[in-house]
């Protein structure tokens, strides 16, 4: 019975914290589209306002997404090829009236400051800012490594009207664990 | 060349492609996991195509509810196509169909305000769901 106190702890710790969703493992594009509609229906039931429904799916897609390529917990070999499978975090949840959207993965820690460094600067940028660097990234070729178009962040910053979160988590020496929440 | 036609699914659109015409439309979601593998051969043929038209009128409609960051590059991509083929002498629309989403309809102007030989309307669509 000990191990369910304990799940029904972390189940109710999440509700306390208004955690409306949360998935921790493996995530897979499946995931990321049933979670995904899922999300959608939940905020078109309590009548959530449209546009930040929309953000919120949004958000929600370019994170997992993120998680999917870029997670550095991988179950396989992870030389690009072939299937493999990505674990990471994701919530959703809403705090002082706002939701937001929270993914977490492990990333390098070679990985880390190029990555803080990107986030810091897209926080200092305002709206215009931010459209600019947008298209100029759509424009250019992607960014070595990337399975994107390496303008992730940059989207997630522009939807997130209540701005936007990080931190990093040592691990070991190698790995860090890198969270980042938007908020609607 | 050959006109392409694909139906829409969850996270990737309706994709019509009338050569002889000259019309050619996205329509639906698009935020599929292999974006390169779904729009590389789309944007070969298109690329193609266009290049070889002199004196022609040509029409484009974007009719997407939601596309990802991945998908976006390949948007943009399509309107410089678009407008240099308008910058060549073809008459080219560019139209931008929406549903009232603010965010789709900010996608829109942004993108559009680059055009400089194509003509770009955004039009609103009555919702279909």
């Amino acid at each position: 019975m000990a191990n369910l106190e304990k799940i029904h702890g972390i189940h109710d710790a999440l509700g306390q914290e208004q955690i409306i969703f949360c998935y921790a493992g493996y995530i897979t594009e499946d995931v990321l589209l049933s979670v995904g509609n899922t999300i959608k229906q939940k905020l078109e039931v309590v009548k959530a306002d449209r546009n930040a429904a929309r953000a919120i799916f949004a958000i929600f897609v370019e994170e997992a997404q993120n998680v999917i390529r870029y997670s550095k917990a991988v179950l396989g070999d992870d030389d690009g090829e072939d299937t493999i499978l990505r674990q990471g975090f994701l919530a959703v949840g809403k705090t002082e009236g706002r939701y937001f959207v929270c993914c977490g993965n492990l990333v390098l820690q070679s990985d880390v400051e190029r990555l803080e460094n990107h986030l810091r600067h897209i926080q200092s940028l305002d709206a215009a800012d931010l459209k600019a660097l947008y298209k100029q990234t759509l424009r250019e070729p992607p960014p070595e490594g990337s399975k994107g178009a390496g303008v992730g962040f940059v989207d997630i910053a522009r939807r997130a009207k209540g701005g936007f979160e990080y931190l990093f988590k040592d691990v070991d020496d190698d790995h860090a664990y890198f969270y980042l929440s938007a908020y609607a | 060349m050959e006109n392409v036609h694909t139906e829409q699914t969850d996270t990737s659109p309706a994709v019509d492609f009338d050569f002889a015409a000259n019309t050619f439309s996205l329509k639906g979601m698009s935020f599929m996991e292999d974006v390169t593998g779904f729009y590389d051969p789309l944007m070969e043929i298109i690329e193609q195509h266009l290049g070889g038209l002199e004196n022609t009128v040509v029409q484009f409609d974007f009719a997407l509810n939601y596309f990802n960051s991945s998908s976006a590059r390949v948007v943009l991509a399509l309107f410089d196509l678009l407008d240099a083929t308008a910058a060549r002498g073809n008459t080219v629309d560019v139209r931008w169909m929406h549903e009232g989403d603010e965010d789709m309809i900010e996608q829109g102007e942004e993108f559009g305000e680059d055009l400089e030989h194509a003509r770009f309307s955004i039009i609103d669509m009555p919702e279909t769901a």
